[in-house]
C-alpha cells in the first residue's frame, strides 16, 4: 500500500476527529461572535453573558466525549426509559411549564437555568426511533403494528413540542425520521426523484417568491389563507416572508449581511446588532449568521459554510461506514438534524425561507441545544469508533510493529493537530493511535486491504473481554470465520 | 410468521453475505446518503451564490437602504456675518444665548406606548423646570403638541425647552448643581440675532427670522414630507432690509455631519463624518451709525412721518437713512395686528419705498439747467407780481416779491421766477435735465435699495402748456422721486457728477481685489464750476441770508446751504390734501462733505418744519465731530 492510501485510510479512520475538530472551530467561533453580540449599557459595553455558552461549551464536551467512549450500542435498552422520560418532561412542560413570550418550552432549573426539554427529546426520540426500526429491536411483532409503533415513537414527542409552541423542532424531528425511512427503507432511485423534485420545487418556489413579493399582494389575503394553518405568529411570519418589505428580522439580517462586504467590518464592529437593528435577543441566536456575515463578511461565511459542508459530510460519510443499521440510522438522523437546522437557518437568514427560527448547531447561543448537538456529536463519534474497531479487528493478526514507517507516522501526524491535543487528553486516544499504527503496519507487512468486516465476536461467556493496553507481541492471525464475501477486493465505504 | 426483523436483522452468528449488507433489490444506503450529502452541498452553494450576489457583488439599492437606515444626515447652520458700518462698527451681529434641549433616547422604552412615554417625558420635564423661579419654570413647560412632534419626528436633535435666554448667575449655580440628576438634559449655545442700535436702522438693516430650510409638516403649510434622513436645524433667514438684501453673503454655508443612530433613531452611536459649517461673510456697508442715531434723534425724536437720507457728496454713499414711524424689533410677543392697524403705517419705510414731489427743492436743479442752456444769465432780473393766471387759476408766490435775480429767486423760492423761466428755456430741455439730475437714466440700480422709479413731469401736447410747466417748475404735478434721489441729486449741484446711491461697500479686508473699486457715478451734468458756485451761493442765502425760507437752520458757525420745499398731496381719495414738507441742505457749505434730504409728512412747510431738525442733526454732527466747523476747518488750514 503506498503513502496515499494510507493516509486515506488512516483519514477515513479519523473521520470522528475531523468532525470534532470542525465542532471545536464552530465552537470558538460561536464564542467570538456571540461576545460580539453581548452589548449592555448606553456605551455598548461587552456583556459576561457569553461566558454562560463557554461553560455550556465545556459541559458539552465533557459529554461528547463521555458518549464518544461509550459503545452506542449500550444505549439501546436505556433508550426507551429515556424516550418515557423525555415524553413525560414534554408533558410537563405543556402543562405546568412557566410562559415564557407566550409559550411553554422551558423548565426552569433552581429558578435560574432555564433547559429546553424539547432538545434532548428530539435526540432521545431519534435514537429510539432508529433503535425501533434497526434489526437490534428487541421486540418481535407483526409488520404493521411494529411500523404502526415507529411512527408514533416518531409522532407523540414531535406533537408534543409543535403545541409548545415550537415547530420548527418538531418539524425538523419528523423530517429527519423521514430520512431515516429513506436510507433505511427506500429504493435509491425513489430517493433521487425525491430529492431532484425537491431541489426542483425550491428553485421553483424562489422564482415564484420574487414574482409574488413584486406584485405586492396584500398581507391581509395571505393571513387569511394561511390563518387557519398556523399559529398567530406563524401566520405573520409567512405573511412578511411573501411580502417585500418582509419584516423587520429579516430585513435587518439581509442588511447585515450585505453590509459586511467582502471582508466585513470587523470583529465587535458590527453596527446593525449593536445599535439595536438586529434585535440583541435573536442576534445571538437565530441571527447569529447574520451577525457573522456583517463583521466579517464574504470571507467569514465562506469559512462557516465550509465548516458545516465539512461536518455535515463527515457524519454522512460516518453513517455510511456505521458496522450496523442502528449505528447508520442513528448517525444519519443526528447528521440530519444538523444539516436541517443549518440548512433553514440560512436560508431563513438569506430570506430564502419563512423565519421559522431554529439556531445553527455549534454557533448560535443557547445552552441546551448546544449540550444536545455535542452530545450527538459524541454518539456519532462513537458510531464511528466502533466502525473502525470493527474494521480492525477483521485486519486478522495484529502485530505489533518496531516503529511504524516514517511515512505513517507523517500521516497520522498530517491527519490533524487536533490530534495531538485529543490524544493527550484521552487515554483512548493514545490507545487507538497505537491500534492504527500497529493494524497499519500488520496490513502493511501482510500486503492486504481491509474490507468491511462482521461485527466483533461476543466474547465467550464467562469471559470478560479486556482492553488492550500495551503491545503485544505479533502472534499467529486467528482464523477469520466462514464468510460468504466477494472475492473481489472491496474498499471500505466504497461496496456500491 | 415472517416478521420485519428476521429479513433483515444482523444476527451475531450468521454468515455475512451481500445481500445483507447491501440489502434486497435497490436499496443503497451509502449511495443514498451520497445523494443527501450532495443535495445539502448544492443547498449549501445556493447560499452561497447568494452571499456572492449581495456581498461581493454588491447591491445599490440595499446599501441605500443600509445608509438611509442607520445614517442621519444633520444640517448644521453656520453662524450668520454682521453687517457692519463704514467704521467697521456692528449693526447686526451674533450674540451668544443658550438653550435647554431635552435628549429623548434615555426616557423612550420601547417596551411602552407612545402615551407613556409622553407622560414620562413631560413628567421628566416638570421635575427638571421645578429647580427654577416660577418665570423660569412657566418658560421651560412645553406642550404635549411639541413633545408628541419631536418624537414623531425619531430624531438624535432632541427638544428645546427654552431658548434665547441668558442664565442669570442664580440660573447657573442651580444648574451645576443638578446637572448630575438630569442626564439627558444638556445646556446649549445658540446665536441670537443682536442689534447694537436696537432703535436705529430698523427698517433698513431690516430683521431675520429662524426657520428650517425644510419645513417640517407641525410648521410651515408646504406639507412636504418630513424626510428623515436629512434633519435640518433651524437657521438665520434675512426677511427684510440688508439681511434679506445680503442673505447670500451673511448666510455661510452650512455644515454637514453624518452620524450613526440606534435603532430608534434618537441617541447617536458614532460621528461618521463632519464637514462643520462656513460662518458667512460680513457685509460692509456705507453707513454710520453714530451719523445715523444723531439723524433718527434730530429728525423724528418729536415724532411725525417722514423719512431722511444722508449720503456724501463724492460718491453717493449713504451714510445715514432713515423712515419714521418706524416699528420695534421683532419679538415673538409682538402684536402684530396693532402695527398692521396702525394708521401711520409703521411697517412701510418711507426712505426706500415712497415717492414724494420734490417741491421748490427741484429749483437749484432747475438753476444750473437754466445757466446751462445759456438763455438767461444768472443776474438776469425778473419781475415776480405775486399771482397771475396760469390754468384756470391764480398761481404765483405768496407775496410779489418784485424783481429777482436767480438768487433770490433761490432764496425766496420765486414760482414765477422759475415758470417765466422755465418757459424760455423749454420744458423739453428742462426734463431732459432733470431725468439726469434724478438718476432716470441709470440702468444699474443698487440692489440692497430696490428704489422705486423716478417720474418726471411731462407735456401732454406737442409744445408745453403754461400749467404743465407751472407744475414741472415748482416740482409738484407727475413729478415724483425717492428721498435717497434727491439727496443725491443735491449732491450732484456741487459735484456736478450725478451718483447712484448705494449702501453697500466691498470688503475692505479681502486679501486680493477681485475687482476694481466700483463707479457709482451715473452721469455728468454739464455745469461749471462758477455756474455751481453761483447757485450754491443762493442755497447759502436760503439759511443765511434775509428774507429766506430755510433760516431756522441756521447753526452758530457753520455755513449750511440749504433749500426748503413744500409739496401739497391729495390724500384719503382725494378728499383733504396734505403739505409734504422737505429741505435738501449741503454741509458744509464751503466743501460739501453731506447731502442732506428730509421729507415730513403733513407738515406746515419746508422751513418751519423741517428746518428746525436739520437744525438738531447738524448740530449733533458738530457736537460728534463729523463736521467741523468753518472757524475749526479755518484753523486747520491754517495749520
Amino acid at each position: 500500500m503506498n503513502r496515499l492510501e494510507s493516509m486515506e485510510q488512516v483519514t477515513r479512520r479519523s473521520l470522528d476527529w475531523l468532525a470534532c475538530f470542525v465542532v471545536a472551530a464552530l465552537v470558538t467561533l460561536s464564542l467570538i461572535y456571540i461576545r460580539s453580540t453581548d452589548i449592555v449599557g448606553p456605551n455598548f459595553e461587552i456583556g459576561t453573558k457569553w461566558l454562560w455558552q463557554a461553560v455550556w461549551a465545556a459541559l458539552g464536551t465533557a459529554l461528547l466525549l463521555s458518549a464518544r467512549s461509550i459503545d452506542y450500542r449500550l444505549l439501546g435498552p436505556a433508550l426507551f426509559a429515556l424516550y418515557a422520560v423525555c415524553v413525560g418532561l414534554l408533558l410537563y412542560v405543556y402543562f405546568c411549564g412557566p410562559v415564557i413570550n407566550g409559550a411553554r418550552r422551558w423548565l426552569l432549573l433552581c429558578g435560574v437555568i432555564s433547559v429546553q426539554p424539547a432538545g434532548p427529546a428530539r435526540f432521545v426520540t431519534l435514537l429510539t426511533f432508529c433503535y425501533w426500526i434497526s434489526p437490534k429491536c428487541p421486540f418481535e411483532l407483526p409488520k404493521l403494528l411494529h411500523r404502526a409503533i415507529a411512527y408514533a415513537i416518531l409522532f407523540t414527542p414531535a406533537f408534543l413540542i409543535a403545541i409548545e409552541p415550537a415547530g420548527g423542532n418538531a418539524l425538523t424531528l419528523v423530517l429527519a425520521g423521514f430520512v431515516i425511512e429513506l436510507v433505511h427503507r427506500a429504493p435509491t432511485s425513489v430517493v433521487r426523484r425525491i430529492l431532484i423534485y425537491a431541489g426542483l420545487g425550491f428553485a421553483l418556489a424562489q422564482v415564484e417568491l420574487s414574482w409574488v413579493r413584486g406584485r405586492h399582494i396584500d398581507p391581509e389575503i395571505v393571513r387569511e389563507a394561511y390563518d387557519w394553518w398556523f399559529y398567530g405568529h406563524q401566520t405573520n411570519r409567512v405573511t412578511w416572508f411573501l411580502s417585500e418589505a418582509g419584516c423587520w428580522n429579516g430585513k435587518q439580517s439581509v442588511l447585515s449581511i450585505m453590509s459586511g462586504g467582502l471582508t466585513g467590518k470587523g470583529l465587535g464592529q458590527g453596527f446593525l446588532q449593536a445599535l439595536g437593528y438586529l434585535p440583541r435577543g435573536v442576534s445571538s441566536s437565530d441571527f447569529i449568521f447574520a451577525v457573522v456575515g456583517e463583521e466579517s463578511g464574504f470571507v467569514g461565511c465562506a469559512v462557516v459554510l465550509c465548516l458545516y459542508g465539512t461536518l455535515i459530510t463527515l457524519g454522512y460519510a460516518i453513517a455510511a461506514r456505521a458496522r450496523d443499521p442502528f449505528g447508520r440510522l442513528a448517525a444519519t438522523g443526528i447528521t440530519t438534524i444538523f444539516a436541517l437546522h443549518t440548512l433553514v437557518n440560512l436560508l431563513m437568514v438569506v430570506r430564502m425561507c419563512p423565519i421559522i427560527g431554529l439556531p445553527l448547531p455549534f454557533l448560535s447561543k443557547g445552552g441546551t441545544f448546544l449540550a444536545m448537538s455535542m452530545l450527538g456529536m459524541g454518539v456519532l463519534a462513537s458510531v464511528h469508533r466502533q466502525s473502525v474497531k470493527a474494521e480492525l479487528a477483521n485486519a486478522g493478526e495484529r502485530e505489533a510493529a518496531p516503529s511504524p514507517p516514517e511515512g505513517v507516522h507523517q500521516a497520522v501526524l498530517t491527519c490533524g493537530p487536533f490530534l495531538r491535543v485529543f490524544v493527550e487528553f484521552t487515554q483512548s486516544g493514545l490507545d487507538e493511535c497505537a491500534e492504527v499504527l500497529e493494524a497499519r503496519a500488520a496490513a502493511h507487512a501482510a500486503g492486504l486491504l481491509f474490507p468491511l468486516g462482521p461485527p466483533d465476536d461476543p466474547p465467550p461467556s464467562g469471559q470478560r473481554k479486556t482492553r488492550r493496553r500495551r503491545r503485544r507481541p505479533p502472534t499467529s492471525r486467528q482464523a477469520a470465520p466462514q464468510r460468504e464475501f466477494p472475492n473481489f477486493p472491496v474498499p471500505v465505504g466504497e461496496a456500491d | 410468521m415472517e416478521t420485519e426483523r428476521s429479513e433483515d436483522r444482523w444476527e451475531l452468528n450468521k454468515p455475512i453475505t451481500a445481500d445483507a449488507v447491501m440489502g434486497a433489490g435497490e436499496r443503497n444506503p451509502r449511495r443514498v446518503l451520497r445523494m443527501l450529502t450532495l443535495t445539502y452541498l448544492i443547498a449549501l452553494g445556493a447560499v452561497a451564490a447568494w452571499l456572492v450576489r449581495y456581498q461581493v457583488v454588491g447591491s445599490p439599492e440595499m446599501m441605500d437602504s443600509y445608509n438611509r437606515q442607520i445614517v442621519r444626515r444633520i444640517h448644521l447652520p453656520p453662524q450668520r456675518g454682521s453687517i457692519l458700518d463704514c467704521n467697521e462698527v456692528p449693526i447686526r451681529t451674533n450674540a451668544a444665548t443658550f438653550k435647554f434641549v431635552l435628549y429623548l433616547d434615555a426616557l423612550v422604552d420601547p417596551r411602552h406606548g407612545r402615551q407613556k412615554c409622553l407622560n414620562q417625558i413631560g413628567q421628566a420635564i416638570v421635575e427638571f423646570a421645578k429647580l427654577f423661579d416660577t418665570p423660569t419654570y412657566r418658560r421651560l413647560l412645553r406642550p404635549e403638541s411639541d413633545i408628541r412632534a419631536t418624537l414623531l419626528a425619531n430624531g438624535p436633535l432632541g427638544l428645546v425647552l427654552n431658548e434665547d435666554f441668558d442664565p442669570s448667575d442664580q440660573m447657573m449655580a442651580i444648574w451645576a448643581v443638578h446637572r448630575g440628576d438630569f442626564p439627558h438634559i444638556r445646556l446649549e449655545r445658540r446665536l441670537r440675532r443682536m442689534s447694537t442700535y436696537p432703535n436705529c436702522l430698523v427698517h433698513t438693516a431690516g430683521d431675520i427670522r429662524l426657520e428650517e430650510p425644510i419645513p417640517s409638516p407641525a410648521g410651515a403649510l408646504s406639507g412636504h414630507a418630513r424626510d428623515t434622513y436629512h434633519l435640518y436645524q433651524k437657521e438665520m433667514r434675512g426677511i427684510s432690509g440688508l439681511e434679506l438684501a445680503c442673505d447670500s453673503v451673511l448666510r455661510g454655508t452650512p455644515g454637514v455631519e453624518e452620524v450613526v443612530v440606534t435603532a430608534n433613531g434618537l441617541q447617536r452611536a458614532s460621528v461618521i463624518s463632519r464637514t462643520d459649517p462656513v460662518p458667512g461673510g460680513h457685509q460692509y456697508t456705507t453707513l454710520d451709525t453714530r451719523l445715523q442715531a444723531i439723524s433718527e434723534r434730530g429728525f423724528f425724536e418729536d415724532g411725525g412721518r417722514g423719512a431722511f437720507v444722508i449720503t456724501t457728496c463724492v460718491d453717493g454713499a449713504i451714510r445715514a437713512i432713515g423712515s419714521a414711524p418706524c416699528p420695534p424689533l421683532r419679538t415673538p410677543d409682538m402684536d402684530w395686528k396693532a402695527i398692521e392697524a396702525d394708521p401711520d403705517h409703521p411697517l412701510l419705510n418711507r426712505a426706500k419705498q415712497s415717492l414724494y414731489s420734490p417741491g421748490s427743492t427741484i429749483k437749484p436743479l432747475l438753476a444750473q439747467a437754466f445757466l446751462a442752456s445759456g438763455k438767461v444769465a444768472f443776474d438776469d432780473l425778473i419781475l415776480c407780481t405775486g399771482k397771475q393766471s396760469i390754468g384756470r387759476r391764480l398761481r404765483g408766490c405768496k407775496r410779489a416779491h418784485g424783481h429777482v435775480n436767480m438768487g433770490d429767486a433761490i432764496r425766496l423760492s420765486c414760482n414765477t421766477y422759475f415758470h417765466r423761466v422755465g418757459m424760455q428755456v423749454g420744458g423739453d430741455d428742462l426734463r431732459e435735465w432733470l431725468e439726469n439730475a434724478y438718476g432716470c437714466n441709470d440702468s444699474e440700480e443698487a440692489p440692497e435699495l430696490a428704489l422705486p422709479a423716478t417720474t418726471i413731469m411731462s407735456r401732454t401736447g406737442e409744445t408745453w402748456r403754461p400749467i404743465e410747466n407751472w407744475l414741472l417748475c415748482i416740482g409738484q404735478g407727475a413729478t415724483e422721486v425717492s428721498v435717497p434721489v434727491l439727496a443725491n441729486a443735491a449732491a450732484a449741484l456741487v459735484t456736478g457728477v450725478v451718483c447712484r446711491p448705494h449702501l453697500l461697500r466691498p470688503d475692505p479686508h479681502a486679501l486680493s481685489p477681485v475687482s476694481p473699486p466700483p463707479n457709482h457715478a451715473i452721469c455728468r451734468l454739464p455745469t461749471t464750476p462758477e455756474t455751481r458756485r453761483q447757485v450754491l451761493q443762493g442755497m447759502i442765502d436760503v439759511v443765511h441770508g434775509n428774507p429766506a425760507t430755510g433760516r431756522r437752520a441756521k447753526v452758530a458757525g457753520l455755513l449750511i446751504a440749504a433749500k426748503t420745499g413744500t409739496a401739497e398731496k391729495e390724500v384719503d381719495g382725494g378728499s383733504r390734501r396734505i403739505n409734504n414738507t422737505l429741505m435738501i441742505a449741503l454741509v458744509p457749505a464751503r466743501a460739501p462733505v453731506y447731502a442732506i434730504a428730509c421729507i415730513v409728512e403733513d407738515g406746515r412747510s419746508g422751513g418751519a418744519t423741517v428746518a428746525p431738525r436739520l437744525k438738531k442733526v447738524i448740530e449733533g454732527m458738530l457736537e460728534a465731530g463729523l463736521i467741523l466747523s468753518d472757524e475749526e476747518a479755518g484753523e486747520g488750514n491754517e495749520s
